[in-house]
């Protein structure tokens, strides 16, 4: 009985002692990391707005875009159409993490009131939250476009967007 | 080192499900709008109409007044104000080419009927938000709120009341 203790913990020995032998290290390790990142939080700031737009051509016409850039300029078709009052894009409000990434989402919608106009949003595809983006925050705003003919009902015509963001 | 490996792919992974764009993308509590107003030229089209709000009379008849130039509300006597979005009517014109135009307001009271029964009130007094007169220039558009006085009696019935009351833009 003793004997074969003995014997086991020999072949145990053994096998302790020839492990080095066969230890080799690859030329890259592997890292393990983690980003942190503050919950991202979106918030609305204000509406976009066309202002009025008179359809002043005359005759029969269609096709005549408005279109609104990110920084509120109108473009107001070629002619047929007159904009005016006030017009202002869409805002948001986002905070999270520092310098981080955000990828928004914004997909099209149609204005509804006498009739139906497609509205194309045109946002920003990603926004960095700069240095401050957890603190201040940065807005971000969304323009877009619609098309109007010489048979678009009168009326006043809105809808609402469907925007989301997330972390890229 | 295989283990070693596989732990921290496991890491990675872990890090990536820590990532907030993995579990949901982030929608704002309150969505912006996208509004327009469209209109042809040498027409009148309403933008939003006129609304007293919510109304309770206590102690006597009252009136509650929509002021046009400033939007503001007020009630006076036993009328009091408990709530809704109180607001003058509001419409948009649009000329062809440079003109004068002339808004006509309603000079009479319109009536406003209980929905669902007989009973009424009135609005009177309707004011119009700056000039009658405007001087455009070719395919300008204009706004203009209106205002007016609702009556009611000391002892109105409870309820909804709706009534419709007219205004008119010459074009030359």
């Amino acid at each position: 009985m003793s004997k074969f203790l003995t014997r086991a913990g020999a072949a145990a020995a053994l096998a302790l002692t020839s492990a080095p032998a066969f230890a080799v290290s690859p030329a890259t390790q592997a890292t393990a990391s983690a980003k942190i990142f503050k919950p991202l939080t979106i918030s609305f700031v204000q509406n976009l707005d066309f202002g009025t737009i008179v359809l002043s051509g005359a005759g029969s016409w269609s096709g005549q875009v408005v279109s609104m850039s990110q920084a509120g300029a109108v473009t107001c078709g070629s002619g047929n159409v007159t904009c005016s009052g006030s017009p202002q894009p869409a805002k948001y409000h986002l905070v999270g993490t520092n310098n981080a990434v955000v990828t928004i989402s914004s997909p099209g919608f149609n204005l509804t009131g006498p009739g139906t106009l497609a509205f194309t949003p045109n946002a920003p595809a990603t926004v960095n939250l700069g240095a401050t983006g957890a603190t201040t925050g940065v807005d971000f705003a969304i323009g877009g476009s619609i098309t109007l003919a010489s048979t678009t009902a009168d009326g006043v015509y809105s809808g609402t967007f469907a925007v989301t963001a997330d972390y890229q | 080192m295989f283990t070693r490996r596989y732990r921290s792919a496991l890491v990675a992974a872990l890090a990536l499900a820590a990532r907030p764009s993995l579990v949901a993308a982030e929608t704002p509590a309150q969505q912006a709008t996208g509004n327009a107003i469209v209109i042809h030229p040498v027409t009148v089209t309403k933008i939003r109409d006129m609304d007293f709000g919510y109304l309770t009379v206590i102690g006597g008849a009252g009136t509650a007044v929509l002021e046009p130039d400033t939007d503001t509300f007020s009630t006076t006597g036993g009328v009091s104000p408990v709530g809704g979005s109180p607001q003058c009517a509001e419409f948009v014109g649009a000329a062809q080419g440079s003109a004068v135009v002339n808004i006509k307001i309603p000079t009479q009271p319109s009536t406003l009927t209980r929905v669902g029964g007989t009973e009424t009130m009135t609005v009177s007094k309707f004011t119009l938000q700056g000039q009658s007169r405007r001087a455009l220039a070719k395919a300008d558009s204009f706004t203009f709120r209106v205002g007016g006085t609702l009556d009611v009696a000391a002892n109105q019935v409870e309820g909804l009341y709706v009534g419709t009351f007219d205004v008119t833009v010459q074009y030359p």
